[in-house]
């Protein structure tokens, strides 16, 4: 609404708050960044230490932070192409689906999970996977494995890979349900009309016209992943490490907060090349 | 001499560094229905958002009631605006649609319900006070819209394109309901349209506007009997204009050289020199066989009938002729209707009706 | 050929489509069925089945006083981010342009931070500025967490709203304050709704920004849950897990009934 004069100074009034929050944070935010240039730190204490970029060079060379680096990699990989396989095809049908109340009902069914708390779920996930849960007793009970065996399932990578998948699936298949609404199916139609068949059309109109949507959603998943703390933590335990687990360990137990905030800066970084990297490719696949 | 209500001087909107608007200047009177027409494009939605105060006045002054309301946010211009698609408050009820502002100004509630009822009474909705705005029809809710702004009793009324939603046979009851309400509360207003027909039935006077600039300001009858340019005589119903240059003085009138060659007797004196454009409305040419003869004072032109159209009150018949074509409108029953395509005809027009529009 | 192709291929889709919800459901069916057994540790299948976890959870100190700081955490969160989210888009709704689109980028930034980031950041902040750790802290937090989400939320209720009511009520010499709370407010209600809920639920379920700001008396009820999950292994930690399953179930019906889920969750279609 154009006009007369009033209207400017109250819209700028109205940002404010939302300004100096986001002004606190950022300032905050820079002041954890801020002490991994010094060389030791910890919580309560003035940093202390010679200033510098040695905290850095110790991250990126010391094994220990490079193998957590290497894992969260590994499993954010992981569990971007296991969530997308699986997402794909929900969203496609909720898409899809003629029923409006089929829709509504697959999306609450994929929302009841995404509402829950992530503590909850990951505890489900250690009942099924777990030496005595669900999975390894019904391999008992087939036959599959002996009496008292079981598939270590817990504790390990694979655990956490499940994990993260769980994690993900829901802001996989919501991201993709809400780019793929906004198809036009005469595009597919007319494919047909050419004479190509359900899968061509498939693959040669449609998962190309999904391209967007589907970066998108990886993008988002493999980000999510890569910064998770509470899936490795409660089904990796000890054994699998990620970023995340590390920059905690690291602040509160070992008390080492410039190594800490080192690390927050590569997890920042690692997001924000994500969001970039994304939007390049998204524009050389436009452009192609 | 009524009041002037509203009062426009030099008036220049500007989008960006383009003018929308330029050297606007016009006085509305109490009691008046004036309507700016024009096509898309011509200023005149931007000219009234101004008016209302939507969109600032790069220069010039608006005034109402004599007082210079440039720089007063709209919600302080005693107008009442009717919107184009009528901006109905959707989660209110008509009757709270219609209190809405008498309630925001803090009116006693005696007072606001009678403005209300009035209201709905002058657009004949008293049974729908309670109903939604998407449970009405289309009609419906435009009477709704010009309720809400009668209730505010503004000096001022602004109608954006009312009758634009309409289909044709309730547009045609409409402006004639429109206007007796109008007229029987004595209200002033200023309506925007591209409906040429509409602001001729409708207005008192009529502001032509084209590509941001004033025309001509006149009564219907002048605008369409006396088009000050080819802009408007082309605009307003429909028109031969033919370019011709100055011949030769004749008596009482003047003769002009037209394209197919000949010249053609206009009445009354016009200015010696130079080109000119006769306006010549299709209604006033008839059309005969060659060999009937019109009267002596007639001019007359012969051409090709390349096409007619059956328009139900009239026949719409046009001439292939030098180089250019003319149109006339003849009664559907005229001894015309043997002519056939293909066939040689003449049209004829008395002089009188020929106007000399400067280029 | 094609066709068995055909078959092949909806074959695998539908397999994958069931697998899918096998994961999303499976492990939670199996903690509410846990919930009901009879034994002291979790076992598969229960032996005999009672209720007396569900007891147990209202008995234990710590999941009712957790629950109650999560709630409370969750109801100071949820209007400080809707109040200033609502602010904010209305703010930069009324004077669109440039600015306003990169400061749409500014505010929705926050959700490029890890949560673990954003829990020490706040951690060492409150250290410095003498606050310490507790409720407050964590308020802090999960307004930063949460408010790009209201905000958006809000945002995209005024995108569908129609400007020239704002124009009409002017034409009725109603102020823009007035404007705001009588025509606007009540039209973007439900997006208001929407991102209520979702920085209520984002608040009450977080896990690894609020580790960081726990205090010895202060924890969340998802923080109680893990910490009891350590050590204990009866089937108390199902029961309350059951709980928060039914919680969430009620919430996510409670918004299909509101505004419907799937504009919530930005998959709607605009003939709804």
């Amino acid at each position: 609404m154009t006009g007369s004069r009033a209207p400017a100074l109250d819209s700028r009034l109205l940002l404010l708050p939302a300004l100096l929050v986001f002004a606190a944070f950022a300032a905050a935010l820079l002041d954890l960044l801020s002490w991994s240039f010094h060389a030791t730190g910890r919580i309560g204490a003035a940093p202390s230490g010679e200033l510098g970029l040695s905290v850095y060079a110790r991250v990126l060379s010391d094994p220990l932070y490079l193998s957590a680096l290497a894992t969260t990699l590994r499993l954010s990989a992981v569990a971007t192409a296991g969530s997308l396989l699986l997402g794909l095809p929900i969203a496609f049908w909720i898409v899809r689906t003629p029923s409006a109340r089929m829709r509504a009902t697959l999306i609450i069914l994929v929302a009841v999970p995404f509402m829950t708390s992530l503590i909850v779920r990951l505890y489900a996930l250690l009942l099924a996977l777990g030496n005595n849960g669900l999975v390894n007793r019904a391999l008992q009970a087939t036959g599959v494995i002996a009496e008292n065996d079981f598939i270590p399932l817990i504790r390990n990578e694979t655990s956490v890979a499940i994990g993260l998948v769980y994690f993900v699936l829901p802001f996989v298949v919501f991201t993709l349900a809400g780019s793929f609404k906004r198809f036009d199916r005469t595009l597919e139609e007319a494919a047909a009309n050419l004479g190509a068949d359900e899968l061509v059309v498939l693959f040669r109109v449609t998962l190309p016209l999904m391209a967007p949507g589907i970066l998108a959603a990886g993008t988002l998943a493999f980000v999510l992943a890569g910064t998770a703390f509470a899936t490795p933590l409660v089904l990796g335990g000890s054994a699998v490490r990620m970023v995340a687990n590390v920059i905690y360990d690291q602040a509160l137990f070992a008390q080492n907060l410039p190594v800490a905030a080192a690390l927050s800066a590569v997890a920042l970084a690692f997001t924000i090349a994500c969001l970039w990297l994304a939007g390049r490719l998204g524009r050389w696949g436009s452009n192609a | 001499m009524s009041e002037i209500v509203l009062s426009l001087s030099a008036v220049e909107i500007r989008y960006g560094a383009s003018k929308v608007v330029e050297a606007a200047s016009f006085d509305v009177r109490d009691g008046e229905f004036v309507t700016l027409l024009g096509p898309s494009g011509s200023g005149k939605t931007s000219l009234l958002r101004a008016i209302a105060g939507f969109v600032p006045v790069a220069a010039g002054e608006v005034r109402l009631l004599g007082h210079r309301v440039n720089d007063m946010p709209a919600y302080e211009r005693d107008v009442g605006l009717v919107f184009q698609n009528y901006a109905l408050f959707p989660h209110m009820t008509v009757a709270e649609n219609l209190s809405f502002g008498p309630r925001m100004m803090k009116l006693p509630t005696a007072e606001t319900a009678t403005r209300v009822d009035e209201a709905l009474q002058h657009v004949r909705l008293g049974a729908y006070a309670g109903r939604y705005p998407h449970e009405l029809s289309g009609g419906q809710q435009q009477r709704v819209a010009i309720a809400r702004a009668l209730a505010m009793r503004s000096k001022l009324l602004l109608l954006d394109e009312p009758m634009s939603n309409l289909d044709a046979r309730l547009r045609a009851e409409m402006r004639v309901e429109l206007v007796a309400l109008l007229r029987g509360i004595g209200a002033t207003a200023l309506s925007v349209t591209h409906n040429q027909e509409e602001a001729l039935a409708m207005s008192d006077r009529v502001i032509v506007m084209a590509e941001g600039g004033i025309r001509q300001i006149g009564t219907p009858g002048e605008i369409y009997r006396f088009p000050a340019d080819a802009f408007v005589a082309g605009f307003i119903g429909d028109a031969n204009v033919i370019e011709a240059t100055f011949a030769a003085v004749d008596g009482e009138a003047t003769r002009f050289t037209v394209p197919w060659g000949e010249t053609v007797r206009a009445a009354g004196r016009a200015p010696e020199e130079g080109d000119a454009l006769l306006l010549l409305r299709p209604e006033s040419v008839g059309v005969c066989a060659p060999g009937e003869a019109p009267d002596v004072e007639s001019n007359r032109v012969r051409g090709r009938l390349v096409a007619r159209a059956y328009m139900g009150a009239y026949v719409e018949m046009r001439a292939a002729l030098g180089g250019i074509e003319l149109v006339a409108k003849v009664p559907a029953d005229h001894a015309s209707a043997h002519l056939a395509l293909g066939d040689d005809i003449v049209l004829h027009w008395r002089p009188d009706v020929v106007r000399v529009i400067r280029r | 050929m094609a066709r068995a192709r055909l078959r092949v291929a909806v074959g695998l889709l539908w397999l994958l489509r069931i697998g899918a919800f096998v994961l999303l459901f499976a492990p939670i069916a199996l903690v509410i069925a846990m919930s009901f057994g009879g034994d002291a540790y979790a076992t598969f299948p229960p032996r005999s089945w009672s209720f007396k976890w569900y007891l147990n959870v209202f008995r234990r100190d710590e999941f009712a006083s957790s629950f109650l700081t999560s709630l409370t955490v969750a109801a100071l969160v949820t209007p400080i981010s809707v109040g200033i989210g609502t602010l904010a888009a209305y703010g930069l709704w009324r004077r669109p342009g440039a600015t306003a689109r990169a400061l749409e980028s500014v505010f929705m930034s926050p959700v490029l931070l890890p949560l673990v980031v954003t829990g020490l950041a706040v951690l060492v902040f409150v250290n410095r500025v003498g606050i310490g750790t507790g409720i407050p802290a964590i308020v802090g937090a999960h307004v930063a967490i949460t408010f790009p989400y209201a905000f958006r939320a809000v945002l995209a209720a005024l995108g569908r709203y129609d400007r020239r009511l704002d124009e009409a009520a002017a034409s009725l010499k109603v102020r823009p304050f007035r404007t705001f709370w009588h025509v606007t407010l009540p039209l973007i209600r439900p997006g208001i709704v929407a991102g209520a809920m979702f920085a209520f639920v984002m608040s009450f379920d977080d896990f690894a920004a609020t580790i960081f700001l726990i205090a010895p008396d202060t924890r969340t009820l998802p923080i109680a849950i893990y910490q009891y999950m350590e050590f204990n292994l009866d089937p108390t930690v199902s029961a309350v897990s059951s709980l928060l399953v039914v919680l969430a179930t009620i919430g996510v019906l409670v918004v299909e009934r509101v505004i419907g889920v799937d504009r919530f969750f930005g998959i709607g279609d605009s003939t709804r």
